[in-house]
């Protein structure tokens, strides 16, 4: 075998090593979707980095400024391909409120809002849902903010079921308003200084127990 | 917070206290040379108090789920006790028992966030019965419009200080009782003799400690220095021992020595908060 054939051959090889080595790198690396016909209930944790509950309120009748939480754990019961299988019990520290102003913050960590030292938890606990459309659920609960709880009724899409290398995965998202003054919060509602409602949205990732 | 606001929670229970007032100390029985009653003073102040926290906060639950609502029904005592001082006995050690009483109430009913610690509540207790003591040595000296004065300049600040702590309920309900103490002082000044008799040094030193205390526990991005708000609540007390130590050649002398501590410690609390957090340059409320 000349020097030629012999280049070839381990090029060749290396080439196939290589192929071989880097499909199974991304099999890993790309999450697969899991099977939707499974119906075993599972419990994930809210992955407190990839969670997000953003609102929005109306200032002095004309832009709306944007807030979040950053701090939203809980647990969520779900069961894959189930009409009623899905359970959840988030809670939100007020004190991780951020506006992007240490000031405004510290307003509405203040009892003239949300007065974070009295009531330092939010909390959603669903007690009803119900798959109304293909990923889409209605989730009835009850939301405990300010020391006041409401019942309240949102739709809550999946985003997404994954098994991926770091465990299965599983995202909802849902969009709603409320009425501040729901909750006892009224500063600046009779003036219209700040808007009466708020829209919230809340976007979670969860990691399977 | 608007101007329509600040008539209507600041306003209203001015107006409300002036007519209590007035209505104490012009009409009734007495004699117009007599002296006036004792108790319009902390009656209006109490009431006009109760009406400028409704009017921004509603009713107060009992036991209050909020615990800054405390305020109201320890307020509503340190009133009682001020309406009926008189009531009490004159001489000896007991005539401080409304004193006494309303440090025990600070002390022990007031539940502020925070303010669990025996050591704490004791400093409560103890900041109620020094401010009300000092309050007492000015209610009974002339002119009797020195406590009033006091009053709305002290109010006045800790209602600024509340604000810097980004808790404007607090602040408004400060300043409404900083402009009654104001109103006071005018209608004090108006009233021949004037007096405003036993009474009104018990509400006016209780809300100045309590407030302080309330306002400490909220300031929760401590933009106001925690020992800042012990700077007001110590300008009685150091009133009151300026009046007594500082020679004057005549009683107006020394309640203007009084007036002079009062004004300095409240311009130092002032200048430490806004030195520790200066006002923001766009307005946030």
């Amino acid at each position: 075998m000349n020097t030629r054939n012999l280049l070839l051959i381990t090029t060749l090889g290396l080439s196939i090593l290589l192929l071989g080595a880097f499909t199974a790198d991304d099999s890993a690396e790309t999450p697969t979707e899991a099977p939707a016909t499974a119906s075993v209930e599972k419990v994930f944790d809210v992955d407190t980095v990839h969670s997000t509950a953003i609102f929005r309120v109306q200032h002095l009748g004309a832009g709306q400024f944007y807030g979040r939480f950053n701090d939203v754990t809980g647990t969520i019961d779900y069961t894959p391909g189930s009409k009623s299988g899905l359970e959840l019990d988030i809670s939100i520290a007020i004190d991780s409120v951020d506006t992007a102003n240490d000031n405004l913050d510290g307003h509405l960590k203040s009892p003239d809002f949300f007065n974070a030292l009295d009531f330092p938890v939010m909390t959603f606990k669903s007690a009803k849902a119900e798959l109304i459309k293909p990923e889409v659920y209605r989730v009835t609960g009850e939301l405990t903010m300010h020391g006041q709880s409401q019942t309240i009724t949102v739709e809550m899409e999946r985003t997404g079921l994954a098994e991926g290398r770091r465990g299965e995965r599983v995202g909802f998202e849902t969009v709603f308003t409320i009425q501040r003054t729901d909750h006892g919060m009224d500063y600046g509602v009779d003036t219209g200084s700040l808007g009466n409602d708020v829209r919230v949205i809340i976007a979670l990732e969860a990691i399977a127990k | 917070m608007t101007v329509m606001e600040l008539l209507e929670f600041i306003g209203l229970p001015v107006l409300l206290a002036c007519a209590i007032i007035v209505q104490g100390w012009w009409s009734g029985p007495r004699p117009w040379h007599a002296k006036p009653p004792a108790w319009p003073v902390p009656a209006a102040i109490g009431v006009a108090y109760l009406l400028s926290f409704v009017l921004q906060d509603g009713w107060p639950d009992l036991p209050p789920t909020e615990k800054w609502h405390w305020l109201v029904p320890t307020t509503m005592a340190a009133t009682i006790l001020g309406v009926t001082a008189r009531l009490f006995p004159r001489t000896g050690s007991k005539r401080l028992l409304p004193e006494l009483t309303l440090a025990f109430i600070a002390g022990f009913a007031m539940h502020f966030p925070g303010q669990d610690r025996l050591e704490i509540r004791l400093a409560i207790g103890i900041a109620v019965l020094v401010a009300t003591l000092a309050g007492r040595t000015a209610v009974l000296r002339r002119p009797a419009i020195q406590l009033p004065l006091m009053g709305w300049i002290l109010l006045a600040t800790l209602s600024i200080m509340a604000l810097q702590a980004s808790f404007a309920k607090l602040a408004v309900l400060t300043g409404s009782i900083s402009a009654i103490c104001a109103a006071t002082a005018v209608l004090t000044w108006l009233r021949r003799p004037s007096s405003l008799g036993i009474g009104a040094h018990l509400v006016i030193g209780f809300i100045v400690a309590s407030i302080a205390a309330c306002g400490a526990a909220y300031d929760s991005n401590t933009n106001v220095p925690p020992l800042a708000w012990v700077v007001p609540v110590l300008a009685l007390p150091l009133a009151a021992l300026t009046r007594v130590t500082v020679p004057a050649r005549s009683e107006r002398q020394s309640v203007l020595w009084g007036m002079l501590v009062t004004v300095i410690c409240c311009a130092i609390a002032l200048i430490w908060t806004w030195l520790v957090a200066p006002i923001p340059s766009d307005p946030y409320l």
